[in-house]
């Protein structure tokens, strides 16, 4: 597109005028800002930063938050806490002998529900964990499972859903087994031998 | 005042030095300051650009290349500074169908009796349309297209030629009046 030349002349008047202008300033002082101008560029301007920038400090705290987490993860699993921890077992919540408290009579007509009462710590007996051959009860408690519940930190009942059930201890069950026939065979009196008949 | 060349003031002001950075303020506050003033309605306003553009190039220093001169690439920044104030101005580009109020303030014995020097024709600038004057500035003095324009000012290229001939039109009415007088 071509312009008129004069108006392609004012751009040429303004051009040329404020691209040559002397490198030092006018005296009237048209050209020269205040000196506010760089107190206030002083003030605004942050030291400079030295050592850690800031993106390499927001990488590692990065790195750092996600280290966390992860070992966090990794040590509160409770499977492996289930291993390493000696757990006290206590009884399962519904035994025989705990009291059944019954409805009122207001609510015969529903099917009442069996209250079972909290089991309190105090009465919960510890169990052994480990299974010496000597003990007399040894051979039921090996061959059957043994039911545990696990207890909370708190002290309140356990929820429901919580009891655990360990697989027997067969190895020590069929040691167990070894003992009792060898002790029953040294109990039964030994029979005496037959004589063996002359052959005529 | 001690001189520095330009990878010294870079280097310099990278490192902290309080020395660097008033030298690089000092060398350059002028030039910069007559661009800007064509950008602006008046001196006060021109400081405040300046202010910013010169914090933005303390702060970005380090993004300087060196394959160009320092002073292209601070005075790149200060006209960046002098856009974004003029964005900040709400429909800085409308056109300006009646001019006779712009007109009138060209109509000074001051303007009549003064010579065209740098000073006179900046008063001009000054008195235009923020959207004329930003148009005018960028096409006929910093050498942009009107596509750069379009780009840096979020408007059409239809709407910078149209400002720009408007530009032109007004600056030539008040030109023609000066030289009659």
């Amino acid at each position: 597109m071509t312009e008129p030349q004069e108006l392609r002349s004012i751009d040429e008047l303004f051009k040329n005028t404020f691209n040559n202008l002397p490198d030092t300033p006018a005296e009237s002082g048209w050209d020269t800002p205040s000196e506010m101008v760089w107190q206030h560029v002083r003030e605004r301007v942050k030291p400079p930063r030295t050592g850690w920038s800031l993106s390499s400090m927001l990488l590692l705290a990065g790195f750092a938050v996600i280290l966390a987490v992860g070992l966090y993860f990794a040590y509160s699993n409770p499977a492996k806490v289930q291993e390493k921890q000696v757990v006290p077992e206590t009884s399962t919540i519904a035994s025989p002998v705990d009291p059944v408290i019954s409805q009122p009579e207001t609510s015969a007509t529903l099917p009442a529900p069996n209250i079972v009462e909290a089991p309190k710590q105090q009465q919960l007996l510890p169990r052994a964990t480990k299974v010496t051959p000597t003990s007399p009860t040894l051979e039921q408690d090996a061959a059957a499972p043994m039911t545990r519940v696990q207890p909370r930190s708190n002290g309140a009942a356990p929820l429901p859903g919580t009891t655990i059930t360990e697989m027997p201890n067969t190895t020590e069950a069929i040691k167990a087994e070894h003992a009792r026939q060898l002790a029953l065979r040294w109990k039964t009196p030994l029979q005496l031998l037959p004589v063996p008949r002359k052959a005529n | 005042m001690q001189q520095f060349n330009d990878q010294e003031l870079v280097r310099g002001v990278l490192q902290g030095s309080s020395a660097h950075q008033s030298a690089l303020y000092r060398q350059y506050s002028v030039p910069m300051f007559r661009v800007l003033l064509r950008f602006s309605r008046d001196k006060s306003e021109a400081e405040d650009m300046m202010q910013d553009g010169f914090v933005r190039v303390f702060r970005d220093i380090g993004q300087f290349r060196g394959d160009g001169a320092l002073g292209g690439w601070i005075r790149r920044i200060m006209v960046n500074t002098a856009l974004s104030h003029l964005r900040k101005q709400r429909d800085f580009v409308k056109d300006v169908p009646d001019f006779a109020p712009y007109e009138a303030r060209f109509h000074t014995e001051e303007d009549f009796a003064s010579n065209l020097d740098a000073q006179t024709l900046l008063g001009y600038l000054q008195r235009l349309p923020p959207g004329y004057r930003a148009v005018f500035n960028l096409y006929a003095i910093e050498g942009f297209s009107h596509e750069e324009i379009a780009e840096q000012l979020g408007i059409t290229i239809g709407t910078s030629k149209s400002q720009l001939f408007k530009a032109r039109e007004f600056l030539k009415k008040i030109l023609d009046k000066s030289f009659i007088s």
